[in-house]
């Protein structure tokens, strides 16, 4: 056989075409409608252009919150770079979430033709385009289409690693797994457990206890690297390996049933033909079909942990992976045939869901208000950082004020105008040390959301509502509160 | 296929290739032009140097870092079309066992040897137990006219008929490819290839590249075989060895087969049509990498090379003098490679397209500047990891800081992560974890790559013959 490339034809060019035109589409459709792009998107693009400026608050924006993972901004960093700074338009969020789109389209796709789906794969990947969780996630900039690419690509790798065994399935779930781990810290159970079906499945296996070992070793470097990088970078950049993690134990303000409010119907539906799927294939002894089932639910139960610690939010993005996740596990459960009434049934299952999503009661509601999202953003920025700025010049001509956490990057933008200077680790003794003889301010965010999960509140707990003995209130802005910086004098 | 075979040419000149067409050959280390070249950039940088230290400083590690990304893409790429599959030609035994014995053509078959007696027995018996018609082998044993000792352990061997000693007269340079150029000349087969004293190839390897040749279009010159040690656990540097090896054949080279580019042959177990090698006045005599300078060359007159799915089993170089020495050689036979093919840079653009000349530029020269920098941003990030000197924060100023700690860790991860999938894809399942501790290993090429680049100014022909025998053969 001879693997020389053939010349590409007219339908292999329009094959290659239809993937960037369809990611133009999708981009555009994000900058009509970008009132829905979501804060994180442009917080991010800020995070981005403060590395690019060789800031100390970029590096550590990058590394020190395990709510702020590391690799989607590094994803938007190379586009950002090759871009001019439109003020806080997120063009490369609009981007990599068209691009991101495209790609779990035609890795879905990809995976099914592997595992010996026929045609009927292209329902389904028609019902996962459909599917408002995925529309929602191309078009608001977050971080939602890259980790649905990751998920998809790990969960497919898992079920052809079971289904068929090769290289090629262990790998990709590797890949995906390793890049979760940089993308999500909410993921990392899940990838642990994806790991263990693994680890169970190689238990079983006749194969040599070497070749087990290399299996697992294969399967899990990748996310173990991740994991310890990023401990690394922390140890290099915030003096302490897990400062990242210190904010996990924090309980947010906001209620539990609150945070729960953001699990709707269809959400529960996803979960449940994951969970189908799982039964099925735990009947018919089907392993791929089984698992692929099992880590399509598994999101359902995270974000209930989440949610019970106060720390889910919208847009969530480990709720919106139920969507893709599901359909996968559907699409695997037919065991390959690619024709048959087990494929058409789980097929119409798929195009059900994502029905269901668009008309279920109260759909609506798992999305972000628009005052949350990017118009919110600048919103936020005309209207209180001048007021902010002219409030305290009134009371010093040396006023500094420290913003901080990531929210602050939407405030104030990437680059620390003055007097506002970004603080994503601060300290008493280093802030008055460092500006000596300025009269000191605190602007911090309502722990609300992921503003909650601050390293500012495992450092100062009451910090918002009581404020610390170094602190005096000084206004509320909005959702900022000022604190004026208590010091002794010289 | 027919039985027809080329009648045997006249005994021609070794060293045809730089005699007729020197622009091909590394006897010339340097062309006035290069070396014209080289002087000015010296200059440049050296006064650069002096004008604005750290702005020429913060230039190279911007230079450096692009290149990294370069490289760390391609052979991520490398290892995905790799891991697809289809990349190499696979012929099963079935297909192989096909062709009737009378319908194969000759083969033949050049081993040079050099001071190895001790290999010959166990060389004759590999080759005996080829699975193909004895009458339609040629087999060549070049022996050098000094080389008393071989020749009298060939004289004392019971050889077959196809066996037959060629002596090689001595004349300079004293290397491995003029060797086999004498025995081109005699060869008497339509395909043609080459072993060392210990290699043990596959036995039905040569049926299955007559297969392969005759599903492939006439653009296919060259199939190169997989390599692989018999004695990849004798000791740590064996494992790396192995594990590089692993990525090396059963992974990077297949990449390149599949993207249809330039294939950097291996040293052995190349399989070629011989009338194109004739073509091609066969290998240069004054390239310690003739393997990879023929591979370049093959491409640039319009031939491909694929790799064919069969392994030859060599003994992996154990001991660190004799490994340094290997090294040495393969990567000044890459700084030759480079020098001789960019002498007309724009020359070879116009023949093998610009994608083909980004593949040259990354594999043989990306491959020896990489080996040569590598230990200066070791240096420089473990510097930055213990005193966080604020002077390398100055150097890697903004997205190269980012992009320069991808490269450390995620480039870094990509190489150690191919070892491991090239072990694991040759079966080697306990070596895995050898080679996620590969680094260490690194250390050596790169003190290894910097003994070949003094070396190339010092002796650019010199051939540091590795020994073998450390290690009994495969069973």
């Amino acid at each position: 056989m001879d693997s020389t490339r053939r010349e590409p034809d007219g339908r292999a060019w329009m094959r290659r075409a239809a993937g960037p035109l369809a990611a133009a589409l999708i981009f555009a459709g994000g900058l009509a409608g970008w009132h829905r792009v979501s804060r994180e998107a442009s917080i991010g693009e800020a995070m981005c252009h403060a590395l690019l400026d060789n800031s100390t608050a970029g590096r550590q924006a990058l590394v020190s919150s395990a709510w702020w993972p590391p690799l989607p901004t590094l994803a938007r960093l190379l586009l950002a770079a090759a871009m001019p700074d439109i003020e806080g338009w997120p063009v490369p969020s609009l981007l990599l979430g068209a691009a991101c789109g495209v790609g779990v389209v035609m890795l879905l796709l990809r995976t099914l033709a592997r595992l010996g789906a026929g045609r009927i794969r292209y329902a389904f990947a028609a019902a996962l385009a459909a599917h408002p969780a995925f529309v929602d996630a191309c078009l608001d900039g977050s971080n939602t289409a890259l980790l649905m690419l990751l998920a998809v690509l790990a969960a497919g790798g898992l079920a052809g690693w079971l289904a068929r065994g090769g290289l090629r399935h262990l790998v990709g779930f590797a890949a995906g797994a390793g890049l979760i781990a940089g993308s999500s810290i909410a993921l990392w159970p899940w990838i642990a457990l994806a790991f263990a079906l693994i680890a169970l499945d190689q238990a079983f296996d006749p194969a040599s206890r070497a070749h087990k070992e290399a299996v697992l070793i294969l399967a899990a470097l990748p996310a173990l690297s991740m994991a310890a990088l990023w401990c690394l970078m922390n140890w290099l950049i915030m003096g302490d390996p897990f400062y990242f993690l210190r904010s996990i134990p924090l309980r947010a303000p906001a209620s539990a049933a609150a945070a729960l409010g953001a699990i709707t119907r269809p959400h529960l539906a996803a979960a449940a033909a994951a969970a189908a799927a799982l039964a099925v294939g735990l009947v018919r002894r089907d392993k791929p079909a089984a698992a692929a089932g099992l880590v399509g639910a598994l999101p359902l139960a995270v974000a209930i942990l989440l949610a019970d610690r106060g720390l889910l939010w919208s847009p969530s993005a480990e709720l919106a992976l139920l969507a893709p996740l599901a359909i996968l596990a559907l699409a695997v459960l037919p065991g390959g045939r690619g024709r048959g009434r087990g494929s058409a049934v789980a097929a119409a299952a798929a195009a059900g869901l994502a029905l269901f999503a668009w008309f279920a009661p109260g759909a609506a509601d798992a999305r972000a208000p628009a005052s949350d999202g990017f118009a919110g953003t600048i919103g936020e920025r005309n209207t209180w950082r001048p007021r902010i700025e002219s409030h305290v010049r009134r009371q010093s001509r040396h006023a500094v004020v420290f913003v901080c956490g990531y929210d602050g990057f939407g405030l104030v933008g990437p680059r620390g105008r003055s007097p506002f200077v970004h603080a994503l680790d601060f300290d008493f003794q280093a802030a008055e040390r460092d500006y000596h003889g300025c009269a000191l301010f605190l602007l911090v965010p309502e722990p609300s959301g992921r503003s909650g999960a601050e390293s500012l509140y495992w450092k100062f707990p009451g910090l918002y509502e009581l404020g610390t003995r170094n602190t005096l209130f000084n206004g509320d802005w909005g959702r900022w509160r000022l604190y004026e910086v208590v010091q002794a004098p010289r | 296929m027919t039985a027809r075979d080329p009648a045997p040419p006249a005994a021609g000149d070794p060293l045809a290739l730089a005699r007729e067409h020197p622009e091909w050959s590394a006897q010339r280390p340097f062309t006035a032009g290069q070396r014209r070249l080289a002087i000015a950039l010296a200059l440049a940088v050296l006064a650069a140097s002096i004008a604005a230290p750290w702005g020429t400083a913060r230039a190279f590690v911007w230079a450096s870092t692009l290149f990294y990304v370069a490289v760390t893409a391609y052979k991520l790429a490398l290892v995905r079309r790799s891991v697809a599959g289809g990349a190499e030609i696979a012929v099963t035994e079935a297909e192989a066992r096909a062709p009737a014995d009378a319908d194969l053509p000759v083969y033949s078959v050049l081993v040079p040897l050099y001071r190895e007696p001790e290999s010959l027995p166990q060389l004759v018996d590999s080759l005996r137990r080829m699975d193909y018609p004895p009458e339609k082998l040629d087999v060549q044993l070049l022996l050098e006219e000094d080389d008393d000792a071989t020749r009298a352990a060939a004289a004392a061997l019971d050889l077959p008929p196809s066996f037959r000693v060629t002596v090689v007269p001595v004349s300079f340079p004293r290397t491995k490819p003029k060797a086999c150029n004498v025995g081109l000349a005699l060869a008497r087969g339509r395909y043609l290839t080459i072993y060392d004293a210990e290699d043990q190839p596959e036995p039905d390897q040569l049926r299955k590249a007559v297969v392969a040749f005759g599903r492939c279009g006439p653009e296919v010159a060259c199939l190169q075989s997989r390599l692989n040690f018999y004695n990849p656990r004798q000791n740590w540097l064996t494992r790396w060895f192995a594990a590089e090896y692993s990525a090396w054949f059963d992974l990077f080279l297949p990449g390149l087969s599949g993207m249809g580019t330039i294939i950097p042959l291996g040293g052995t177990s190349n399989h070629f049509i011989a009338s194109v090698l004739r073509e091609l006045m066969g290998w240069d005599a004054y390239n310690v990498t003739e393997d990879c300078d023929l591979g370049v060359r093959l491409f640039r007159r319009g031939y491909r090379s694929r790799m064919l799915a069969t392994t030859t089993w060599e003994e992996a170089c154990g001991r660190r003098r004799f490994w340094i020495r290997q090294r040495s050689r393969w990567v000044k036979g890459y700084i030759q490679t480079y020098l001789v093919h960019m002498r007309q840079p724009l020359r070879l653009l116009r023949e093998i397209g610009p994608r083909h000349f980004l593949h040259f530029q990354i594999l043989v020269g990306g491959l020896v500047f990489s080996l040569l920098i590598n230990p200066l941003f070791w240096f420089l990030a473990l510097l930055w990891c213990l005193f966080r000197l604020e002077l390398l924060t100055s150097l890697f100023p903004g997205l190269v800081f980012i992009l320069g700690a991808l490269c450390l860790f995620a480039g870094n991860f990509t190489f150690v992560y191919a070892g491991a999938i090239g072990c694991y894809r040759r079966g080697y399942f306990d070596l895995v974890k050898y080679a996620v501790v590969s680094p260490v290993y690194w250390l050596l090429m790169s003190y290894s790559a910097w003994r070949a680049f003094l070396q190339f100014f010092s002796n650019p022909f010199l051939w540091e013959k590795t020994q073998h025998g450390f290690h009994p053969p495969r069973t």
